[in-house]
């Protein structure tokens, strides 16, 4: 009874160094499988870089954001589906590339929107109609995953993120 | 007096034994107690009945069977105890644990997110990065070096998987790389200021050296692969002229006015 602490300990530890070892590097067996599964989503990431870079409009924040929303909407329907199907490796991998795209595309633009359009302006309205776009994205996503028990680190960072979002359309007190 | 105090009184007491004043009042105005003297009066009655041996040959023949078997350890008696060992006994908490865990997940959402065991896709992450790197630092000499990245990517990713991927997600490989090149680096190699080229020709070594290696991989691996492969080698060889001519031009452009003119006629 007395070696059942030690044998705990000794798994917990060598689980921690397991987890320390980083992401696992695919065979090439395994890579030809996730480029079968995973080709729309290259072809949306090059796209949405392309777009970025036209050039009657990458100085303009909300048509950045726009881009990145676009991205996310397609991420999204993704994670849906890898939700459906209780690929949770696939949910967690995905989630943290909308959490990225929200944290360093959208919000920051919008941030940077925000600073720029007076209140009341045309403008102004536009950064909110491109904030509730987002949002919509975030929102029925979260809403879908909280159904299944097993996604509640995933949904967190997806809250955190739309926070971000709504917060970043605020004007500074 | 109290019950406990009265009966343990008793207990001393059994047998031809005096029972002392004071308890005997208690017992007397108590039922319980006077059940429990009862019960001790028939153990007292019955005991003499046990059978026991007859003669000292025979108490000596049963103590010696009494020592000559296992001591018994005593043990706290516990109503319904698991038999085995602590360990299989622990196993057992165990994997009802997991049962119950599985259970719960069950109930609370139809079948429970199972970890496919697929590793995340490198390139999906690294082309996601580009893509967050063009808007965080848009001057054109990153924009043309993050393309770069993008296009040694696919390139890899291509070459790495000629043996084994089918020709159709190659070939979305290829059309990807030749849309980075052509769309991308060829559109935006303009922008990149006169002090800067260098950047340029330095693209345009890392094109030559992709057209080389992907046209002789080509040549060895099966149809379905050489197909995607060549496009690519067409494209790096495309944008390696294209850039080194861009290059070529403004500095003739610096050098004479007309120069960039006569460069791209």
């Amino acid at each position: 009874v007395k070696r059942f602490p030690a044998v705990a300990v000794l798994a917990v530890l060598l689980s921690a160094w397991v987890g320390a070892q980083g992401p696992r590097v695919p065979s090439a067996a395994e890579q030809s499988k996730l480029l079968e599964r995973n080709r729309s989503l290259y072809r949306a990431a090059i796209d949405g870089g392309l777009n970025l870079m036209v050039l009657d409009r990458r100085e303009n924040e909300l048509y950045r954001a726009q881009c990145y929303t676009q991205l996310a909407k397609q991420w999204a329907r993704e994670i849906e589906q890898a939700a459906s199907a209780k690929d949770a490796d696939r949910v967690t991998e995905l989630g943290q590339h909308l959490t990225q795209m929200v944290d360093q595309g959208v919000v920051p633009n919008l941030q940077s929107a925000r600073k720029k359009y007076k209140s009341g302006s045309e403008a102004e309205k536009e950064l909110f109609r491109q904030r509730d776009e987002a949002v919509n994205v975030l929102k029925p996503l979260e809403e879908s995953l909280k159904q299944t028990h097993g996604f509640e680190g995933i949904v967190q960072k997806l809250t955190e993120g739309r926070t971000k979002v709504e917060q970043a359309a605020k004007i500074d007190k | 007096m109290k019950c406990k105090q009265a009966q343990q009184r008793l207990l001393a007491t059994s047998g031809p034994r005096k029972v002392p004043a004071e308890v005997q009042v208690h017992v007397e105005q108590c039922a319980r107690c006077r059940r429990w003297q009862l019960r001790l009066a028939e153990i007292d009655r019955m005991t003499p009945q046990l059978l026991l041996p007859s003669s000292g040959e025979a108490k000596a023949a049963l103590l010696e069977q009494i020592l000559a078997s296992e001591p018994v350890m005593p043990r706290p008696a516990r109503a319904g105890r698991i038999p085995g060992t602590a360990w299989q006994r622990a196993l057992l908490g165990l994997a009802a644990g997991v049962l119950l865990v599985l259970g719960v997940a069950v109930y609370r959402g139809g079948r429970p997110p199972e970890a496919s065991g697929t590793p995340s896709d490198p390139l999906l992450a690294s082309l996601l990065k580009h893509n967050l790197d063009l808007a965080k630092d848009p001057t054109p000499e990153k924009t043309m070096t993050t393309l770069a990245a993008v296009a040694r990517d696919l390139d890899d990713q291509t070459r790495r998987l000629a043996r084994v991927a089918g020709s159709e997600d190659l070939r979305s490989l290829a059309a990807l790389y030749d849309d980075v090149v052509r769309k991308g680096m060829l559109v935006h190699a303009d922008e990149v200021p006169e002090e800067n080229k260098q950047v340029l020709k330095d693209i345009a070594e890392q094109l030559f050296a992709t057209s080389r290696e992907a046209g002789q991989l080509a040549k060895e691996v099966p149809p379905g692969a050489a197909v995607p492969l060549r496009a690519i080698a067409d494209a790096a060889r495309d944008g390696n002229t294209a850039l080194r001519q861009k290059a070529k031009d403004s500095k003739l452009s610096r050098m004479s006015p007309s120069g960039a003119r006569e460069g791209k006629s």
